[in-house]
């Protein structure tokens, strides 16, 4: 089958199109046939199976962009729709594990955690070998008022696949809505997500990290959408390119009129290792309500000489002290990963693809 | 009232006051082949300008408004007269400009800057140069300062045509087509090997036509090892049709060589500013830009720096204020091309009531340009809860051997700072006026001392609301 | 007694400026050398060279240690062979936590990876005595960490290291009295017959607990004084500038030189 979707991942506001930020298109093809293995978590008592009807209200909003969920909710062949309970904290995080082994997998995920409950789903993208697979999901949450909700994907593709991912959330009075990205694999990563604080002092944060090397195309748009009062964002991404990978970041801070007291923050650090490597960054900061703080900062280039003396001067080779500054970018995000196992596996993950000789 | 105030109303009296002269010629509204042939004769264009303006029309018919940046829908080219003649020659004395254009020059001073302190100035009304002039011994060092009509034909025509339109070709953008098909008047500086011109040469553009549209020319090469500082300024009566400048500035900064290039805009709040600028800076050589956007309706405003050179550098320091009505979209581009360039692009940016300000930058650093740095910084200040303020940065690097740094912020005037200068005594409004200057500090720290006090001024006027 | 450490006319600078100009220096296992000096007289870059900081360029002379030439070697080959320098001003390294960080660095220097349970109880052991909470371990290195914390993390760094000549660049600068004797104590439970110490410092009370075997003034982009213990409460009670008097000391290096 073949895969076309235009539009995707569109800078909130367009700038000039020769910067090539404005949006992206995806073209692959894949097995007509898909074939792969879920394992899955057994749902906690307290948490219950939903479907789009209860969505029927929410106004989503999405990063990637109506062409390309449309598709995946039409076409959607997996999923994980889950619905906490109001006032119950669910400990144990709901799990989906997908292997790909050929064609695309279409996943149409709903998070509803409902007033007052808490709530951790774990979607991870791995693929048996190297076949060419698609993956295109759309992950909408819902927050209720002071419920929150932790989303955790990781995508570990092979080298010839392709990988969509919208998140798209809406977040109520003193709710929070934390989306932890790890993008490691994939010959394309084209990754979204909106962040709608419509309570107030609702909150959210997206953390990023990713790596690339070979051909992978990573492209992200991140926009946090304030409406509530005293809504508070932070967008993190970092990660390391490498070869002649192509990364574009756009992130959007967007304060709207009425949002007072209202606080985002966005950090972008990306590591360079290769002449090749082309790495973009919009990051926006849209703001029509005057009582707000939007802050960013964005340090991309090699890695720091003074941090490499300092580690140097510990008995750490430049490559030992590199390859432990880069790991240490996924640190920060592997906080967020439930499960000493899948950590393991994300730390093996990396250090086994990052060569020695890309880090003189 | 207060001296402040009385000083920023009588601005815009000065501003506001419209010639009442008859123009000794205009075309009629609108965009035809006959019309760039009417221009083209009027001005006695040698044969290769008259076809480049007709190709450029082509160009322009087919090429399309921008799908980004702020509407332009207000903007009706059919209503747009492109070229319009003052009763007047183009002098080098005061003396020789007819009164009530001498008069408007008088009361926005530029004579007597001219005489505190300036190498020479050109004075533009509506369509045409109608003063230049350059003092002896800047003359006597080679420099050459003229119009763009003089040296179109004159001596230099040569090096006009090697360079016009070169850098801004009019296949970049629809108002750049539009600019090559009508383009009248501006400046044209040539600076010799190590001549170093050590007061500013300043321009000044003033529109007095309702409906009309100015189109200026600048055009200044630095031979190598040559510094100028160039000062660019504009303004215009408001009225209540649009109005249209689409100016263009090319500068060619030779190896080792420095320019500075400042400009306040004042330009009325009818006035839809689509004006492009862009520099190349060769070997070690250096490009400043500093810009105060305080008027307009409608602004585009971006001037690109192409750092081709080894060791080459650009600086760009801004301010916008975008008051009532306004949407200002302004901002600092460069393209790094040559190892070792460096870049600081420092923003500042202002709305209110009811004005909106976009910053806007793109800064590209190419395959194989190793060791480069660049910085972006950019502060954005809400006065209050009806306007808007947006930040659209793209960084765009294609080696890993470079050094980047971004910052934005964006925010209000701090309440405890307002608190602590009422405290001392000072009045609410002078308190946000005096903060909002101090944030325009840096900006204004590099202007001649008359220009900064004009930019105060002008700022001042803002925050009064009175403009 | 062995030599350690053995600077011979070595010559500094920083792009294009030259900070240090023919400076000889030696220190011997067993000895605690006190570097002192007014401030930009380029105590710190003395202390950068020796270490490898690639920002400052040894224009001439040599480095060596142990009777090898280290001249040209990185900060990494330097620490392995048992160089270790307290920062004035230590990186935050985000991502990596202390304990992470000092068990990577003891199996760079040590050459074999220390068993995990052994590794934390040595490295509690060390903590407790410079009265860091355990929770320190756990941390991101020098992360959010105030000046004092800083400095003990890397008296920690050096208890654990455990190398043969250790220098320590204002170690104490920015603590209070309580944390200058915690880190002074740190400093004493290193020192052993068979390691040395350079100290940097402009306090006496961080060296009042040490035997101090020499101390040097470093002007005029070298080392131009160099004497006993008694120097510094000379240099504390009447600051440099009495200092020229002495004929009795000059000599610079070879003072020390002689000890050998």
């Amino acid at each position: 089958m073949e895969i076309k979707l235009k539009e995707l991942n569109a800078l909130p506001v367009r700038t000039w199109h020769r910067l090539g930020v404005n949006g992206n298109t995806v073209e692959t093809s894949a097995d007509d046939t898909l074939s792969y293995s879920v394992t899955r978590s057994a749902l906690p008592d307290i948490v219950t199976e939903t479907n789009a009807e209860e969505l029927r209200c929410a106004e989503f909003r999405t990063a990637v962009g109506e062409e390309a969920t449309e598709y995946i909710r039409r076409e959607s062949n997996a999923g994980v729709r889950v619905r906490a309970r109001r006032g119950y904290e669910v400990e144990k995080p709901v799990t989906a594990r997908y292997s790909l082994r050929s064609g695309a997998l279409l996943d149409d995920n709903i998070i509803f955690a409902e007033a007052g409950s808490s709530l951790t789903v774990v979607l991870i993208f791995d693929a048996f070998n190297g076949k060419p697979c698609f993956h295109g999901g759309s992950t909408r949450i819902i927050a209720e008022n002071c419920a929150t909700v932790n989303l955790i994907q990781i995508q570990t593709l092979n080298n010839a696949s392709t990988h969509i991912s919208d998140v798209s959330a809406i977040i109520g009075n003193g709710a929070s809505v934390n989306v932890t990205q790890i993008e490691l694999g994939g010959a394309s990563a084209t990754v979204g997500c909106h962040l709608k604080l419509e309570g107030n002092t609702a909150s959210a944060r997206a953390d990023t990290f990713y790596f690339g090397n070979g051909d992978r195309r990573l492209d992200f748009n991140y926009i946090a959408r304030h409406l509530g009062d005293g809504t508070t964002s932070s967008l993190t991404a970092s990660g390391a390119l490498f070869d002649r990978c192509d990364k574009t970041y756009r992130g959007t801070l967007d304060f709207i009129r009425g949002a007072a007291g209202s606080k985002g923050a966005e950090i972008e650090n990306t590591l360079l290792f290769s002449p090749d490597a082309r790495n973009r960054s919009a990051p926006l900061i849209l703001c029509e309500e005057e009582d707000v703080e939007g802050s960013h900062a964005a340090s991309i280039g090699k890695i720091d000489a003074n941090k490499l003396y300092y580690m140097q001067s510990r008995g750490l080779s430049e490559v030992e002290a590199k390859r432990l500054l880069v790991t240490a970018q996924l640190e920060t995000v592997l906080k967020n990963v439930p499960g000493e196992e899948e950590r393991e596996r994300l730390r093996d993950y990396l250090s086994g693809r990052i060569k020695a000789n890309a880090l003189r | 009232m207060s001296d402040t105030e009385k000083t920023a109303g009588d601005f815009r009296e000065v501003y506001d006051r419209r010639g009442t002269m008859e123009p000794d010629f205009k075309v009629t509204s609108g965009l035809t082949p006959e019309i760039i042939r009417t221009i083209s004769d009027e001005k006695g264009d040698p044969d290769w300008m008259r076809e480049f303006r007709l190709k450029s029309l082509e160009l322009y018919n087919t090429i399309p408004v921008p799908d980004w940046g702020p509407s332009l829908d207000g903007l009706n080219m059919d209503n747009i007269v492109t070229y319009v003649r003052p009763k007047s020659g183009m002098e080098h004395s005061w003396d020789d400009v007819p009164t009530e254009i001498k008069d408007t020059f008088e009361s926005l001073g530029i004579p007597e800057a001219e005489r505190a302190g300036l190498a020479g100035v050109g004075a533009q009304y509506d369509s045409e140069v109608v003063y230049h002039s350059v003092r002896k011994e800047v003359a006597e060092s080679g420099v050459v300062y003229t119009d763009m009509d003089s040296a179109l034909k004159g001596e230099h025509s040569e090096m006009v045509r090697e360079h016009f339109m070169k850098l801004l070709p009019p296949t970049e953008h629809k108002f750049m087509a539009l600019h090559g098909a009508v383009w009248s008047g501006g400046s044209f500086v040539y600076v010799p090997p190590n001549v170093s011109v050590e007061i500013p040469l300043q321009s000044y553009f003033r529109f007095n036509a309702a409906g009309a549209g100015q189109f200026e020319h600048t055009l200044i090469i630095l031979d190598k090892g040559a510094t100028l500082h160039f000062i660019e300024g504009c303004s215009a009566p408001k009225y209540n049709v649009a109005n249209l400048h689409a100016g263009c500035v090319e500068l060619f900064v030779g190896e080792g060589a420095r320019l500075r290039y400042s400009t306040i805009e004042n330009w009325s709040k009818n006035m839809y500013n689509l004006n492009s600028k862009r520099a190349t800076v060769a070997k070690d050589g250096a490009v400043e830009w500093v810009s105060g956007s305080f008027g307009s309706h409608t602004s585009y405003l971006y001037p690109m720096s192409i750092l081709r050179g080894e060791g080459a550098r650009m600086e760009y320091t801004g301010i916008t204020f975008a008051g009532a009505g306004q949407e200002l979209d302004t901002g600092a581009q460069v393209i790094h091309a040559a190892p070792r360039t460096t870049s600081s692009i420092t923003g500042k940016s202002l709305s209110k009531d009811g004005g909106r300000s976009t910053f806007r930058s793109s800064v590209v650093v190419n395959r194989g340009a190793y060791g480069c740095k660049t910085s972006v910084v950019c502060d954005s200040l809400m006065l209050d809860n009806k306007s808007r303020s947006d930040t659209v940065p793209v960084i765009d690097v294609r080696n890993d051997d470079v050094d980047i740094g971004y910052e934005a912020k964006i925010g209000r005037i701090s309440e405890q700072a307002i608190y602590y200068l009422m405290s001392r005594g000072i009045s609410e409004g002078d308190a946000k006026a005096m903060i909002v200057n101090g944030f325009a500090e840096p900006i204004s720290k590099e202007l001649p001392l008359e220009y900064a006090v004009e930019m105060n001024n002008l700022i001042t006027l803002e925050m009064s609301g009175k403009r | 007694m062995s030599t350690l450490l053995e600077i011979r006319d070595l010559t500094v600078g920083v792009g294009e400026k030259i900070i240090l100009r023919g400076l000889d220096l030696t220190i011997n296992a067993g000895e605690t050398h006190v570097l002192m000096g007014q401030n930009g007289t380029g105590k710190s870059t003395l202390a950068s060279a020796i270490m490898g900081n690639p920002a400052y360029t040894v224009r001439s002379g040599s480095i060596l240690f142990e009777g090898e030439d280290i001249t040209n070697e990185t900060a990494d080959k330097r620490a392995r062979r048992g160089l270790f320098l307290s920062f004035q001003n230590p990186e935050e390294v985000p991502g990596i936590t202390l304990e992470n960080f000092m068990r990577t660095a003891k199996s760079a220097v040590t050459g074999e990876k220390p068993r995990v349970m052994q590794f934390r109880k040595d490295m509690n052991a060390a903590m407790d005595k410079l009265n860091m909470p355990q929770g320190y371990a756990s941390r991101e290195l020098n992360v959010g960490f105030s000046g004092g914390e800083k400095k003990k993390a890397e008296i920690l760094q050096l208890l654990l290291l455990n190398p043969k000549l250790a220098i320590l660049d204002e170690a104490d600068s920015g603590l209070d009295v309580d944390a200058i004797r915690i880190v002074s104590d740190g400093v004493r439970r290193y020192r052993n017959e068979g390691n040395a110490l350079l100290i940097i410092t402009h306090n006496a009370k961080l060296v009042e607990e040490l035997t101090v075997d020499y101390v040097h003034v470093l002007d005029q982009k070298k080392i131009s004084l160099t004497g006993s213990a008694e120097l510094i409460t000379r240099i504390t009670e009447g600051g440099f500038a009495g200092l020229g008097d002495n004929k009795a000391d000059k000599g610079g290096a070879s003072a020390s030189r002689e000890a050998q």
